[in-house]
């Protein structure tokens, strides 16, 4: 399982709930503080939760399904099952959910069929994985027969990706966690939410913003080729952030270190999270200090913290180095500025280096993808060059010629991704790694010599296009002066054509500017929520197009 | 390999599919009950609440059943069926809120959730030293809804059939003109409901069907679009919709680059769709009167909003009704309050803003859901008659990648895609490179020059933005596809602000 992420429905619930939260909040001045809360008794969201199935039980069901699907006529097949308990312990309220879902995949003619249910019942799964070889066997009738997807590349020729199941393998893995958070008394989920809020309270102006939803996953692989995975998952999704307030004047910080991952409640277990968030908080007072101003339209330099240039990086290279994408697999889901054509190419600046893995200090963590294959770190772009893509089994066979002639070893790079296991597998991007510089270069030194530029501190939203070839940064951009803030700009967006931008990637920070962003992703149709991090340097752009606009 | 046997004889796992609330998937999708029944889901919910000793409770049942196809490359790139449920106990404590959810129909499961809501409300009473919260309406007796025609046999039907009846025209049509097909063809069935342990019974069941098509030439060089949606599959022509596309993408051939700018523009349903997306968000009536939309009557200050101010042309009216002939939408909303008929705007004047129930009685305003399934009303104008007398303009098929840069103003931006055309002397001239846009409703709602007839757009491949998301799901708003019907004419707007070029096809 890779890119773990709340379903839309579990974020439903986790949003509502803290919404329901702010409007209590606000609406009623006789209001109780939970933190009056006393640790009385111990018990921990764990102890209520005596429904769990048994990873023996899910693991029979997922031979099951796939033995009925071998049965009904599939060359090949795959399922995941999986249960999955849910925590949104915030300030007013405590959420949590449990729910077991499966998905079958099935191959007839060459062509898939998908399934998907909810009931852990033998009759249910077998059904299931049934109507998956039906839909395929039926999709090989109405479209015609043919391979498990010659995928035309971005210049309309046809790929051969030669189809071949992944390897056979078995195992089971767990996230490498120090504390269950499921484990916790929620009271003591409680307190935390409350005591990082009274420190932020401290600096004059600031209020806390402290919600973590946190995730535990039992999912299962079982292939017809006889593999077995089980895999025990950790999430956390943090949204804790500092935010300092006057009128509309809002400056909002999030702490560095707790961001997106797969992790225990270890997280936030740290002697130093009231400190950080104080100092997050200081830090935001001190911006909301600077004098709100406005700047003419046109292209200045462009400075961004690592957090942007982490989000940035998500969204304009993390899902264009999707070789589904690069392929040109569904030009209406969305394809890709950079089709393989471009391998070997240079598509940024010499400075650019991303990597991408799904073993590091991620959200997409894991030992085995949605394929069943073990993840591989992989270069995507080295140097500015157009190195490799994110794949999957599917995918992967139309990198062969490309990676033998580099002496490589064809391979999916293990991006097979179903957010939930009853979604529908799809590539999607690792957990991304920006090199930062060797040299000595804090942020304050890609922004020393600038004349007249953007400088970008917080947090950023990005959006791009169906090919990512262009986009748009908004956020709240300082404009600096020989070196100096000056003022904050209002009514701005920055507007970039993709290319252009990384080829001009001027310089880049070094490791202490190192920030980790997380995003959301969707793809398919209808489409799937995905969780994509990354951690990228501070990096200064030639220019960027700024555009205004009236109140 | 060794084989592991199946215990089904642990308590917890049914022995068989759904237990007795309803049959296995591929029963109920061939029968004319594919989602669980009003009876069902009230016993169901009865049976949950009688195992609560929480005085006042709620409970939420989402049951949806989806039968989608994806086109990709003139074949099926995935055919995927199956269906969702959500069961939630709700209860509030104080300050506080516990919600358990479960997607389980067995008791054991059942009981579990109920027995972790009751010991963390417990736990959270104990630790508040407060008592259980009884919400303000929760003792209103509510269990009739104005009638809805959300549920279509058509589509209950089109559950099983519509791959095989539409796909191979589909197919047929864009590959008998030498394109490339992509497109999606899905039909959803939904019941939700909810039930109080004191007097709310709401239940509501719907049908939704979409058809989007895609048609690109081998070379990938122009592409088309068309898309069509609506609750009663019977009312959908997919041959029609695959033919609009291929047309379109046969005109879209040789674009060429023209300057952006601010411009005349002629926008297709579909498009101005995707521009009111983020409209929606202004109605939120707390986040107004606070300060933060472009109805308030101080941006950062929480001092109202103009009620009863011109904010548009005078013909710009909007309004919402469960009951809405072309779309429609569940009669109740949040936890079964009635969702009644509401005009937002009229005549371009501000006239309503969504409060829900909790911001309502705080604010002493009449509460009302958030106009997702805005009707835009519009006028007499054809889209033929608005190219016909434009002198220079930009006609728009569909816009893409629509997301919010600032709320205050209304501020979006994105880009046009699968047919975007030059408009000169009163008619089609060339099609043209795709442009980024900037623009807000504050600004093209008031530069209207024609309005055509309210259609229900398509969305087609539109997954929520962040913003989005943040947004509905503080409102009420689910995320599931496919988004509530919006009812909106075709436009024509002046000084449209096509601000950059893309490189995009």
């Amino acid at each position: 399982m890779s890119s773990f992420r709340p379903t839309r429905r579990e974020f439903l619930a986790a949003t509502t709930l803290a919404a329901a939260g702010e409007l209590f909040r606000g609406s009623r001045a006789a209001a109780q503080p939970i933190h009056h809360i006393s640790a009385k008794t111990t018990q921990s969201v764990d102890a209520y939760l005596d429904t769990r199935v048994p990873d023996d039980t899910l693991r029979a069901l997922a031979l099951h399904a796939v033995d009925v699907a071998r049965q009904s006529g599939a060359s090949y097949a795959d399922v995941r099952i999986a249960e999955r308990q849910t925590l949104y312990p915030g300030f007013t309220s405590v959420g949590t959910r449990a729910a077991v879902t499966y998905g079958v995949r099935a191959l007839v003619d060459g062509v898939w069929g998908f399934s998907y249910g909810r009931s852990p019942a033998l009759d249910a799964v077998t059904q299931c994985a049934r109507d998956a070889v039906s839909l395929a066997r039926l999709s090989s009738q109405l479209s015609g027969a043919g391979t498990a997807g010659p995928l035309p590349g971005a210049a309309g020729t046809v790929v051969d990706p030669a189809w071949s199941p992944p390897p056979v393998v078995t195992g089971t893995w767990q996230t490498p966690i120090e504390i269950d958070p499921f484990t916790i008394p929620v009271q003591q989920h409680a307190e935390l939410a409350i005591a990082v809020e009274m420190m932020v309270k401290r600096v004059p102006g600031a209020s806390g913003s402290f919600r973590i939803d946190w995730f535990r996953e039992t999912r299962v692989f079982a292939a017809t080729t006889g593999s077995l995975l089980t895999q025990r998952l950790y999430r956390v999704v943090p949204d804790i952030t500092a935010a300092v307030r006057f009128g509309s004047n809002v400056i909002r910080l999030q702490i560095p270190e707790l961001h997106a991952r797969s992790a225990g409640y270890e997280l936030v277990a740290r002697a130093d999270l009231m400190t950080a968030m104080k100092a997050a908080a200081e830090r935001a007072a001190a911006l909301t200090r600077v004098p709100f101003g406005t700047i003419d339209v046109g292209r200045y330099p462009l400075v961004l913290c690592g957090d942007a240039m982490a989000t940035l990086m998500i969204v304009v290279l993390g899902q264009a180095c999707e070789l589904d994408r690069a392929l040109g697999t569904d030009v209406d889901i969305g394809t890709s500025y950079l089709p393989l054509d471009q391998l070997g190419g240079a598509v940024a600046s010499p400075l650019l280096t991303v990597r991408g893995n799904r073993s590091g200090d991620g959200i997409a963590t894991v030992q085995w993808d949605d394929d069943g294959v073990a993840p591989v770190e992989h270069t995507v772009v080295r140097d500015g060059v157009l190195n490799d893509y994110h794949s999957s089994v599917e995918t992967a066979p139309a990198l062969t010629d490309w990676y033998r002639r580099h002496k490589q070893t064809p391979r999916s790079n293990g991006c097979a991704v179903a957010n939930d296991a009853g979604d529908i597998v799809m590539v999607r991007p690792p957990n991304l790694t920006v090199v930062p510089s060797q040299g000595h270069t804090p942020i304050e030194t890609l922004y020393k010599d600038m004349r007249k530029g953007i400088l970008v501190l917080t947090e950023i939203g990005v959006s791009s296009d169906q090919q990512l070839t262009s986009g748009g940064i908004w956020g709240q951009p300082f404009e600096v002066q020989r070196g100096q803030l000056v003022r904050r700009l209002r009514r701005v967006q920055m507007q970039f054509n993709t290319t252009p931008l990384l080829k001009g990637l001027t310089a880049i920070g070094d490791a202490t500017t190192v920030r980790p962003a997380d995003v959301w992703t969707r793809k398919g149709m209808p489409w799937v929520d995905g969780r994509t991090s990354a951690s990228a340097p501070a990096a200064l752009f030639k220019e960027i197009n700024v555009v205004t606009f009236p109140v | 390999m060794k084989r592991i046997s199946i215990d089904l004889s642990r308590p917890g796992v049914p022995t068989t599919p759904g237990s007795s609330w309803f049959p296995a998937l591929h029963e109920r999708m061939a029968d004319t009950q594919p989602v669980i029944t009003r009876d069902q889901a009230m016993s169901l919910a009865k049976r949950v609440l009688g195992m609560s000793s929480a005085s006042s409770a709620w409970v939420h049942i989402t049951h949806i059943v989806h039968s989608t196809t994806r086109l990709a490359n003139d074949r099926i790139r995935d055919a995927n069926s199956g269906d969702t449920l959500r069961i939630d106990i709700v209860v509030e404590i104080g300050d506080a809120m516990v919600v358990v959810g479960t997607n389980q129909l067995d008791d054991v499961s059942l009981q579990s959730m109920v027995a972790r809501a009751d010991a963390i409300r417990v736990q959270l009473m104990g630790g508040l030293d407060a008592k259980e919260q009884i919400h303000p309406l929760f003792w209103d007796e509510q269990d009739t809804y104005p009638e809805t025609h959300l549920y279509q046999p058509s589509s209950v039907a089109a559950l099983h059939s519509a791959r095989t009846t539409a796909i191979p025209k589909i197919l047929d049509v864009v590959r008998g003109r030498g394109f490339r097909t992509s497109g999606f063809v899905g039909v959803m069935a939904r019941a939700d409901a909810v039930m109080t342990n004191k007097g709310i019974r709401a239940y509501s069941q719907e049908t939704d069907c979409e058809v989007t098509v895609t048609a690109r030439p081998p070379d990938g060089k122009s592409s088309g679009w068309s898309g069509a949606a609506a609750r009663d599959w019977s009312r959908i022509d997919p041959v029609a919709v695959a033919t609009n596309a291929v047309e379109i993408a046969e005109r879209g051939v040789h674009v060429q680059a023209v300057e952006p700018g601010r411009r005349t523009a002629i926008l297709s349903p579909a498009a101005v769709a995707q521009l009111l997306r983020f409209f929606v968000y202004q109605f939120a009536g707390d986040a107004s009167d606070g300060g933060a939309r472009g109805f308030s009557k101080v941006h950062g200050m929480r001092r109202g909003s103009k009620f009863q101010e011109r904010f548009f042309d005078p013909r710009v009216t909007i309004t919402t009704d469960p009951t809405d002939p072309d779309g429609g939408f569940r009669p109740w909303f949040a936890d079964g309050y009635v969702s009644a008929p509401t005009t937002w705007v009229d005549g371009g004047l501000l006239k309503y803003l969504a409060y829900d129930v909790r911001g309502a009685l705080s604010h002493k305003k009449p509460y009302a859901e958030m106009p997702f399934g805005m009707r835009l009303h519009g006028g007499d104008t054809t889209i033929e008659e608005m190219i016909a007398s434009c002198e220079d303009g930009i006609y728009v098929n569909r816009f893409s990648s629509v997301d919010s840069v600032d709320m205050l103003t209304g501020m979006i931006t994105g880009v046009t895609r699968d047919g975007c055309f030059l408009v000169r002397h009163g008619k089609i001239d060339r099609p043209v490179k795709n442009f980024r846009f900037l623009t807000s409703p504050f600004f093209f709602l008031n530069n209207i020059v024609a309005m055509g007839k309210p259609e229900r757009a398509a969305f087609g491949n539109t997954p929520w933005t962040d913003q989005e998301i943040f947004e509905s799901a503080l409102r009420g708003e689910d995320l599931e596809w496919p988004r509530r019907p919006m009812i909106v004419p075709p436009l024509m707007v002046r000084d449209f602000n096509f601000n950059a070029l893309i490189d995009a096809v």
